[in-house]
């Protein structure tokens, strides 16, 4: 038993375990490595899908349809009425839609807005030169008649120029 | 029509690239950090001839004074220049480069993630392109706010002010100060007529600035790896890009929140503590809050973190010093935003549309926590997904399995850029409970948008903080 203790033991034991415990640390930075790869590999998979949206993205793209975009059609169609409205100030707007309840209303009421630019569009008609714009084949003219207005100047596709009567 | 457009881009390039050196200079000739420094010219040279432009629109006639513009630009290029050579010329120059802050080399992995890299660059770059094929205008915020306003000065400047007072136009947003509209008509100004090329244009530049900014910074302060990895997991981010291409004023917001990011990480770290940097970091904050009203929490915010832990940590008087050189870089941005206000006096849409009782109301309504916290849980788990997973949850997975490393030397920057983020985070989501708007609305159409801001800034930090594969190699 005491032949156990004897300090060359004691020395031979703490040699072992110091062997074995830098294997231990041999072993962690492998580990480390392979957390590392996996992580890699985790960021360059998300990477290559986002690379794949894009690219099934850009296989998709048509050159067809530059230029077809809503805001661009939309200031097609107003660019008639544009030509006539060129001084700063402010008029009216009636639409068959409102542009407070209905979205595709108010996206033409901010469209017609930008293409109006400086004009300032006032969604009322409280003031002497009203734009109209409305949809459809059919245009009731009681509209006309119920709001005071003297049709001015149609410029096709529902956009027309009314002028108020002032009472 | 080309030469105007290329000098239109690059007196701005050249106004930044001064004003960066001039704050920050090196000891070396040889400059070490190169393109940190371009890609924060970016910013900081649009920021500064968009508020050259302020004044030159409020002082002189918009359509015979543009040759007064170009000298004013001349003016300020040259003077920059004259400035910063004089500096250079004083300093004691070696042409040794400096220590690098993170003296590892790049390895064979890097040439790997260099390649992913790439890949990533070139098809997000051509989605953006696309993207700005199909909608030329950009998406509902460029076409109806910020382009709109550039229009509305470029076709009259003599009554902008009156339009933008004007109470029928409250959805176009003129309580949002004019850095990205002034920018526009100032390039249209050059060219001579209006094209959405500009708009576009300055949408790429922000965009992609931020991703050379976070790819040239992070390889400086934690290797090359790290700083592509960075950019490509921002460019793998089809959201940002998107907002980028959608011409929305995040992207630039999200630019000046990591440039001051970046510029107090590099404060912090630099052995010299060069208090031109902390000039600079005050200027991105300024025109973070001359780009969007969100700006001004983050400026609060920034000053509020500075102030509890540089007190804490190293005394008030410096803090007070440092409170002093942020100073220098944002209040003369302040005073910009403050005439704005002045000449366009609009209420604040979050407080001037509702009152005090409202506001106690709505912070007094448990269901709107619940559903703002829901809101939040829910974008932060989707943000960026592309294959079934959000880009959150697998940044969270990345840094369980390489861990973080934080060095001591940095304990203190890590700690106060993170406050910052998530104290920004929480402004946000307070924001959101006193919103006048019809909260589930607004949180649908706003809450990605104000991740994205964070969102370059978020990344910086991460893989400050995340270990590098060149750390293990």
């Amino acid at each position: 038993m005491n032949n156990i203790f004897h300090q060359d033991n004691f020395f031979e034991i703490k040699k072992a375990f110091s062997l074995l415990l830098l294997r231990k640390i041999n072993f962690a930075p492998n580990s480390v490595r392979r957390h590392i790869k996996i992580g890699l590999f985790l960021l360059i998979m998300f990477a290559l899908s986002s690379d794949l949206f894009f690219f099934k993205t850009l296989i998709k793209f048509d050159p067809r349809f530059i230029g077809s975009d809503s805001v661009t059609l939309l200031e097609k169609r107003f660019k008639r009425l544009k030509k006539v409205l060129t001084h700063w100030g402010v008029v009216g707007y009636i639409s068959d839609g409102d542009p407070l309840m209905n979205f595709d209303a108010s996206l033409e009421y901010i469209l017609l807005q930008r293409s109006l630019a400086p004009i300032i569009l006032d969604n009322n008609l409280n003031h002497p030169l009203i734009v109209g714009n409305f949809h459809g084949y059919y245009f009731d003219r009681n509209i006309l008649k119920n709001n005071s207005l003297i049709l001015y100047k149609d410029f096709g596709q529902g956009i027309k120029l009314f002028i108020r009567k002032i009472k | 029509m080309i030469f105007p457009l290329l000098y239109a881009f690059f007196i701005p390039l050249c106004i930044g690239y001064f004003t960066v050196s001039l704050f920050w200079q090196e000891e070396s000739l040889i400059p070490q950090y190169l393109w940190t420094k371009i890609f924060l010219s970016v910013g900081i040279g649009f920021g500064v001839v968009s508020c050259i432009f302020f004044f030159w629109l409020l002082n002189f006639d918009f359509a015979k004074g543009f040759g007064i513009l170009i000298l004013l630009e001349y003016i300020v290029c040259i003077s920059i220049g004259i400035l910063l050579l004089s500096k250079i010329k004083a300093r004691k120059c070696n042409t040794y480069a400096e220590p690098s802050l993170n003296p590892k080399q790049p390895q064979k992995k890097s040439s790997l993630i260099s390649a992913f890299f790439c890949l990533t660059l070139i098809l997000s770059f051509l989605y953006f392109v696309s993207r700005l094929f199909l909608s030329p205008h950009g998406q509902w915020d460029a076409w109806a706010s910020w382009n709109l306003r550039a229009r509305f000065i470029f076709r009259d400047p003599y009554h902008w002010k009156e339009t933008f007072s004007s109470p029928i136009l409250k959805w176009l947003g003129t309580d949002h100060p004019l850095s990205i509209p002034l920018t526009i008509v100032r390039c249209w100004k050059y060219i001579g007529y209006e094209t959405t090329l500009i708009p576009a244009a300055i949408a790429m530049l922000y965009t992609f600035a931020s991703c050379g900014l976070i790819v040239s910074s992070l390889s400086i302060l934690r290797g090359k790896t790290q700083g592509l990895l960075g950019g490509m997991i921002l460019l793998s981010c089809s959201t940002f890009i998107f907002l980028g291409a959608a011409q929305y004023a995040d992207v630039p917001l999200a630019f000046f929140f990591l440039a001051t990011i970046v510029l107090l990480c590099f404060y912090d770290r630099l052995p010299d503590k060069n208090s031109g940097l902390l000039v600079l970091a005050g200027l991105t904050a300024g025109f973070s809050i001359w780009t969007k009203k969100e700006g001004w929490l983050f400026l609060i915010v920034v000053i509020a973190v500075r102030f509890i832990i540089v007190t804490l940590f190293k005394g008030w008087r410096v803090y007070c010093r440092e409170l002093l050189f942020l100073g220098i870089g944002f209040l003369p941005i302040l005073g910009v935003i403050f005439c704005y206000k002045v000449l366009v006096p609009v209420p604040n849409y979050l407080f001037g549309y509702q009152g005090f009782h409202s506001i106690i109301e709505k912070l007094t309504t448990p269901s709107r926590y619940f559903l703002i916290l829901k809101a939040f849980g829910n974008e932060i788990l989707d943000f960026g997904k592309t294959a079934g997973i959000g880009i959150i949850p697998l940044l969270i997975s990345y840094l369980i399995l390489v861990k973080v490393k934080i060095e001591k030397k940095d304990e203190f920057t890590i700690f106060t850029l993170c406050s910052i983020l998530i104290l920004v985070l929480i402004g946000y989501f307070f924001v959101y409970v006193i919103d006048p708007s019809p909260l589930q609305w607004d949180l649908d159409n706003s809450l990605s948008r104000l991740l994205c801001q964070l969102w370059p800034a978020f990344i910086f930090i991460f893989f400050f903080i995340a270990r590098s594969p060149e750390d293990c190699i």
